[in-house]
């Protein structure tokens, strides 16, 4: 029998705080073969970055390993020195880290930063040589024209060019192993397909063994041979991945698979067939008329480029449903998004709320209408003020609205974070106490704080790990239905859409090319873009969402 | 009286520049301090030679800041520039936009630029880190006032033409100022 590549044994880490040690590995075991794909999941907090980061022994801050072993084809890296370990990274065990935006180093051209993986990893000599050298990375990273490219600085580039760009400094040595933290969840599912199916023909040609770290059962069950289901430190179960997610045994790893939507999912909280008539019925509340969105970009000099971000959209949402956009990154979205919130201004076209055109509104008139909408952003760490306490974000649009005195504002504050399932003690604390799903919930009362009839959701859930997405959006259709709210759900993840949203909007390019009830924009999609959006969900055929394929 | 003058009765609605009257006032004080100066100090006859050139930077003044303006009236919009007066008819405004200032897409395809009425500010320095959001809430709010008066406008059939005009009294008035000054000057030199 052949020797695994990696072999991890009884891995212990903890992380100091004071004097005392917090143990957040608990003894984590298994094998990789070579060229084996292999998937970590499991959800935010539950040890799959920590393992991959004592792995490459690159723990953060305090953390250490107190126990357990770790060879790489025979060596052992917990007792390796730094020099050794340096030797190591990038030659026999490449990284792909987590967040494309903020991993490249913003004052330095992508050129820049592959030569120095190059140089770092002994990869070339001589200045002629490592530029050659990086460009030739660039290129097998899927970057075509990457000469040109080598000047650009991170901001110029998309998304998905930086991930690609982080997957050739990761694969630039060779490695025998490649680490890839969430390589994708920061990109939308076509250019995720695109980037894993680089990643995947790049490592099979090489005879790489791929670590994937991901909270997407789906992408784990397409990508990885096997699967290892991670609960707060420990493994609960491990396979291969269809057995894992069509018989999940452990009762942690059937709520996981249970949880995470799919195509087949049905609409939480579906109503009956009379109560759909009902709705059917219901007044517009908000419309857009042919918006269009022009943006000057500047191009050196005073010269300026224009650039249509959003070009004839039209769209109406009938009072207490949701309406999905979705569509690539870049596609408008946003942009739409904004146009409603009046935090950007249509270049033409028209924003009716309960038929009452925006765009004759003075300014206090404005200021009224936001009183009726409010946004729920995708980056809860980046939308809460970290310096203000809990109680303090809830309670602010009462305070900038002038709305009752300060224990009343408080009171209402207490009484949201009940409405949104948080305990009430949370309100004397910062949001950097609270996890990513809590701190949702945060920014969700808040944007309930004076009770609005719209609220618009960008991205609320992209960020979020399944369980507590899932959550997330029944407390959504829970409030949707309790106090009849209209949303706007903007998200590049269609397997939300089919378990959030009544009516989809798809839109490419600043234009909605397909549109209709969500039902039927899945079981007969018209549009070849649509279809397109739709078989690049990761898992698409895998029996997620509690129901089988 | 115009017939575009004639027609802004009630509910019409001035937007200008902010400062341009405070500054016509402030203008005309100072012209008026220094031509009783003249007087006072010297005689009459003194102040009246030097009368033009005050008088002509009040001109200017009010040409710039107080003449040019947008007036969004019940059957038009009335944009005076400097010395140019264009009232447009709703009908014939196809969009009004806020670039650096108002701007009006008319229906023969012209664009008239309203060097008169609010215009795109700098966002306020407040103090240190502080800075004011809504810079640009007068321009939003004179843009969304124009825009609520061609909704509310009647629809009118015939749709009455665009009509351009040059401003006949403010043009008369630079004659007579120019003329006076010329006569101020070679009365000096006699």
């Amino acid at each position: 029998m052949t020797e695994p590549l990696l072999r991890v044994r009884d891995l212990r880490v903890a992380f100091r705080s004071g004097k005392k040690n917090r143990e957040v590995l608990h003894g984590v075991s298994f094998d990789m073969m070579a060229g084996e794909t292999l998937a970590i999941v499991g959800e935010s907090g539950s040890g799959k970055s920590t393992t991959a980061s004592a792995i490459v022994g690159l723990l953060p801050g305090t953390g250490h390993v107190t126990e357990g072993s770790i060879t790489l084809d025979g060596r052992e890296l917990t007792t390796a020195k730094r020099a050794e370990l340096e030797h190591i990274r990038g030659r026999d065990i490449g990284y792909v880290p987590q967040d494309p935006m903020s991993n490249l180093n913003p004052v330095w051209s992508i050129g820049f930063q592959v030569k120095e993986a190059v140089r770092a990893n002994g990869l070339a000599q001589g200045r002629q040589e490592v530029h050659d050298r990086a460009v030739e990375v660039l290129q097998q990273a899927g970057l075509a024209d990457a000469a040109r490219r080598m000047h650009q600085f991170p901001h110029q580039f998309s998304g998905g060019m930086r991930q690609r760009a982080l997957i050739g400094i990761g694969l630039a040595a060779d490695p025998q192993l490649l680490i890839a933290d969430e390589p994708t969840s920061a990109l939308d599912v076509t250019v995720q397909r695109v980037i894993l199916d680089h990643l995947a023909s790049l490592t099979s040609e090489r005879g790489t063994s791929v670590l994937l770290i991901t909270h997407d059962l789906g992408l784990a069950g397409d990508r990885a041979d096997r699967i290892i289901v991670m609960n707060q430190g420990e493994i609960v179960e491990a396979g291969p991945s269809a057995e894992i997610l069509s018989r999940p045994q452990h009762p942690y790893t059937q709520r996981l698979v249970a949880a995470a939507p799919s195509l087949a999912s049905k609409r939480i909280g579906a109503v009956t067939t009379r109560e759909e008539a009902k709705v059917e019925t219901a007044p517009t509340v908000v419309e857009g008329r042919d918006l269009v969105k022009q943006y000057s970009i500047r191009s050196g000099g005073l010269r300026s480029e224009k650039f249509l971000a959003v070009d004839g959209v039209s769209f109406s949402i009938p009072r207490g449903k949701t309406l999905a956009l979705v569509g690539e990154s870049g596609s408008g979205k946003s942009t739409v998004a904004k146009m409603l919130l009046q935090l950007e201004k249509p270049t033409d076209g028209e924003i009716l709320i309960d038929g009452e055109a925006t765009s004759t509104m003075s300014r206090a008139e404005v200021f009224k209408l936001r009183r009726r909408m409010q946004p729920v952003f995708q980056d809860p760490y980046g939308s809460l003020d970290p310096l203000r306490s809990i109680g303090n974000l809830i309670s602010e649009p009462l305070h900038v609205h002038g709305i009752g005195t300060r224990d009343e504002q408080h009171k209402r504050s207490l009484e949201l974070l009940d409405q949104v399932a948080l305990p009430r003690e949370l309100a004397e604390r910062y949001p950097n106490e609270l996890s990513g799903g809590q701190r949702q919930r945060v920014a969700i009362a808040r944007a309930l704080a004076l009770k609005p009839d719209i609220v618009v959701l960008d991205e609320a859930v992209s960020a979020l790990d399944v369980l507590v997405q899932d959550q997330i959006l029944h407390l959504l259709s829970d409030l949707q239905n309790e106090l009849g709210l209209t949303y706007l759900f903007i998200t590049h993840d269609l397997a939300v859409v089919r378990v959030a949203a009544d009516l989809v909007c798809v839109m490419e390019k600043g234009r909605i090319v397909e549109q209709g009830t969500v039902d039927s924009i899945f079981t007969d999609p018209q549009e070849e873009y649509t279809r397109r959006l739709l078989d690049a969900i990761p898992g698409a055929s895998l029996p997620l969402g509690g129901v089988g394929p | 009286m115009t017939p575009e003058q004639s027609s802004a009765s009630a509910g019409a609605t001035s937007l200008r520049n902010r400062g341009g009257v405070a500054l016509l006032v402030i203008c005309t004080a100072l012209a008026l301090v220094l031509l009783v100066d003249a007087a006072v100090r010297a005689d009459v006859g003194t102040a009246l030679l030097l009368a033009p050139w005050p008088l002509l930077v009040l001109w200017g003044v009010y040409v710039v800041g107080v003449a040019s303006r947008v007036r969004a009236q019940r059957d038009g919009v009335f944009v005076q520039n400097l010395l140019r007066r264009t009232f447009a008819p709703w009908p014939r405004v196809r969009r009004i936009d806020m670039r650096w200032q108002i701007e009006i897409a008319l229906d023969d395809g012209s664009r008239l630029t309203c060097f008169g009425g609010p215009g795109r500010r700098r966002p306020q320095r407040l103090g240190p880190g502080r800075t004011k959001e809504d810079a640009n809430g007068d321009a939003d709010d004179a843009v969304a006032a124009l825009r609520r008066a061609k909704a509310n406008a009647e629809r009118v059939s015939p749709v009455p033409p665009i009509r351009r005009r040059w401003d006949l009294p403010a043009i008369v008035a630079l004659l007579v100022l120019v003329a006076w000054a010329v006569i101020a000057v070679l009365l000096t030199q006699v």
